[in-house]
């Protein structure tokens, strides 16, 4: 199982190197491990997340494309759908079998159609189009539902401190 | 960093301060009483009483830390984030089932329930450790490394506590003859052949991830082994790639068993219960969600079983030739590696990775496919089902381009229809067997390309001039009805065909594949358009402003 695993994620990543998208940088943390990637995510225009450049990490399993990968922004971010972890819950990470409450359309669930690519994209998507129906961090829910203006200014200043302003 | 330090400051403020109270007022009521029974009344009452109990919750709180730190070491994240998610409901249950029981047991269902949640919560951590281990399995660990391992020796441990547990419960409850207390003991023990068979399910899974292990560093060596010995033969050496060990074939679906097989012993301790204890209403609970459970299971790794092993005999082979006729890439989904070698396509392809069309017409490896296939009936591309519910493969949606040029019967029959905008239709008659098999719907022939694709739709009623049938919406899911009207003028070019009798025997429509995304083409076309345009008007605007 892991020398499929391994093979795939040599692949995406020849992939990724070849012709990475725009805003996205990604590749394994050390060279004996491909099951750690590091990545870079540039913050998408004309949202509160525009100029910062966050940094996550995605965990391949070993049965990697069968079960999808987690992925965790270190440091969190302040969004609806990221864990106070740090952890990120879009549908397309979530393994097709289990769904506890009937939440996801089956078809919107992990595939071993996604890569590495498509789920950084559908992060990116993600940043700029919240999902507050199933949101991960409540209050970031709350604060971007009813508070618009507030919510822009915490990530905003998150980001300058981010960037060590 | 701080906060953590902050709290260990407040926990040691805490511990020593109860410590202080439970002292003294020890110390008061053993000084101000005469007797003993004197001083636990003292101790059992007011103030003094909350003292000791925080000093016992304290204490136990310390002890159980020291025994983690003893058994497993320090606790990674995830494993305290399990233990809090998990402990309230616990704990909720466990003074539930003290509820249960008379007045006169409650000192020992308490002292049982705390020891129970001790174990449990040790249990939980084993689990969590089990999947650390699996993560964390490098290629170069030593196997013996992985046996003599922390995890093996907490087993052992657990393994003995729990076996105690239980040995001594069903003692005691023989030995006290079904006497008040009985049920009690019954209970706990109960609870504790779970947590054994819990254990021996972990037992299960992890022998069967050492023996994968094992079983690929065997691989290993054997592949080390020969490409020393013969290093300048790289042909030799591809060829032994295909033959590598790639995984335990089925191995999902053996993880499967083994959780169904101790989910079935738990469903026969529960029933056992039934026998001696009076109060089955908390055992009813158990014993159907077990079944429900058990149930659903079963019949998931019997479809899935029965559906893989048929893969092969009944998902067709896709050749190359085929392949590139289709237009398909040539990449497996799953492997990201070519679906056929092209450097090696004179070399015969091994049985796992031969090329497997699916009926939504996505093509993927044998042995992708099929570990896909035991955590998801659907393809993992479009994702349509591949089997039905009797686990007959389902007819297959595309036809490609060689036996669609098969299927409209009579290509003299097949006329070319020039005269109508809409989807044209023609009657393609089959009178082989003086039936008629089927009704094609066809375009122009001119622009008829070697990847044109055809879908047949069987016809659920037809009448004197019109058919109609049913058209899957793949993208929202659903269902679209259509009717087709047979044009007249060419019936009578087709001039043997008396229709208001055979109209009946019309069983299949074949539609080009051209017709059916036209439509959703030109939708998207025109809301790109619209979008395209508003973006012009708001440029617009901001250079009239500016």
């Amino acid at each position: 199982m892991t020398k499929t695993a391994q093979k795939r994620l040599l692949k995406e990543l020849q992939q990724l190197n070849k012709d990475s998208p725009p805003g996205i940088v990604a590749a394994p943390k050390n060279e004996n491990d491909l099951f750690v990637w590091d990545c870079l995510i540039q913050g998408p225009p004309d949202t509160p997340y525009e100029g910062g450049v966050f940094n996550a990490k995605l965990e391949f399993p070993k049965d990697y494309p069968l079960s999808p990968p987690k992925l965790t922004f270190t440091p969190s971010i302040l969004h609806p759908n990221i864990y106070n972890n740090g952890e990120v819950c879009i549908s397309i990470l979530h393994s097709p079998g289990d769904d506890p409450n009937m939440y996801e359309l089956a078809e919107e669930r992990w595939s071993p159609v996604q890569s590495v690519e498509k789920i950084l994209l559908s992060v990116m998507s993600m940043l700029s189009e919240p999902n507050i129906e199933s949101g991960a961090n409540v209050d970031a829910c709350i604060l971007w539902r009813d508070n618009r203006p507030e919510f822009e200014r915490q990530v905003k200043t998150s980001i300058l401190r981010s960037l060590g302003f | 960093m701080e906060v953590s330090q902050a709290r260990k400051r407040q926990v040691i403020v805490f511990t020593i301060v109860i410590y202080a109270l439970a002292f003294y007022s020890v110390y008061d009521a053993t000084v101000t009483s005469i007797s003993f029974l004197q001083t636990i009344l003292k101790l059992t009452e007011g103030f003094n009483f909350i003292i000791i109990c925080a000093f016992m919750l304290l204490n136990s709180a310390l002890l159980w830390r020291l025994s983690t730190l003893l058994l497993f070491g320090n606790l990674r994240l995830i494993e305290y984030e399990h233990i809090l998610e998990r402990l309230p409901f616990t704990l909720i249950n466990t003074i539930l089932m003290t509820s249960m029981f008379k007045e006169q047991d409650f000192s020992t269902v308490m002292l049982f329930g705390f020891l129970l949640i001790y174990v449990k919560v040790f249990h939980w951590i084993l689990r969590d450790r089990l999947d650390g281990l699996l993560q964390n399995m490098q290629e170069t660990t030593r196997i013996y490394k992985l046996i003599l391992s922390r995890f093996t020796l907490n087993m052992v441990i657990l393994f003995i506590i729990d076996l105690q547990m239980v040995c001594y419960c069903i003692n005691t409850s023989l030995l006290s003859n079904f006497s008040s207390s009985t049920s009690v003991v019954l209970m706990i023990g109960m609870e504790f052949s779970m947590l054994l068979i819990d254990l021996s399910n972990m037992l299960l899974h992890s022998s069967l991830n050492l023996y994968e292990f094992y079983r690929s560093q065997q691989s290993d060596n054997i592949v080390n082994l020969e490409s020393s010995s013969d290093g300048e033969d790289e042909a030799d050496n591809e060829d032994e790639d295909e033959n590598q060990f790639t995984g335990l074939e089925g191995k999902f679906l053996y993880e499967r068993i083994i959780d169904i097989f101790t989910r079935f012993l738990k469903t026969i301790v529960h029933c056992l219960m039934l026998i001696p204890l009076k109060i089955p209403v908390m055992l009813m609970k158990d014993i159907v969600w077990d079944l429900i459970t058990l149930y659903q299971n079963i019949t998931m790794v019997w479809k899935t079983w029965r559906n893989n092993r048929q893969l092969d005999d009944k998902l067709p082979t896709v050749s190359e030739e085929s392949l590139k006729a289709m237009g398909v890439d040539n990449i497996c989904i799953i492997c990201m590696d070519e679906l056929i070698p092209e450097q090696r396509s004179h070399r015969r392809i091994s049985k796992k990775y031969t090329p497997k069309r699916l009926p939504c017409g996505h093509v993927l490896h044998l042995c992708c496919l099929k570990n896909w296939m035991e955590r998801s009936q659907t393809c993992p591309i479009c994702r349509l089902p591949v089997f039905d519910e009797s686990g007959n493969v389902l007819p297959s949606h595309i036809s490609s381009p060689t036996s669609a040029s098969s299927v409209p019967t009579d290509s003299n029959t097949d006329v070319p229809m020039e005269q109508m905008p809409q989807p044209t239709t023609s009657t393609g008659l089959g009178e082989d067997n003086g039936e008629i098999e089927e009704v094609c719907v066809s375009q122009e022939r001119k622009s008829h390309t070697a990847r044109n694709t055809w879908y047949p739709f069987s016809i659920e009623g037809s009448s004197e001039n019109s058919i109609s049938f049913t058209l899957n919406d793949i993208k929202k899911s659903r269902e679209v009805p259509v009717k087709l009207m047979i044009d007249r003028s060419l019936q009578n070019n087709s001039n043997e065909v008396d229709n208001d009798t055979k109209s009946e025997l019309i069983k299949r429509v074949v539609i080009p594949d051209e017709y059916i995304f036209h439509n959703s083409n030109i939708d998207s076309l025109k809301r790109r358009i619209s979008e395209l345009e508003s973006q012009v008007q708001d440029l617009n605007k901001r250079i009239r402003k500016d």
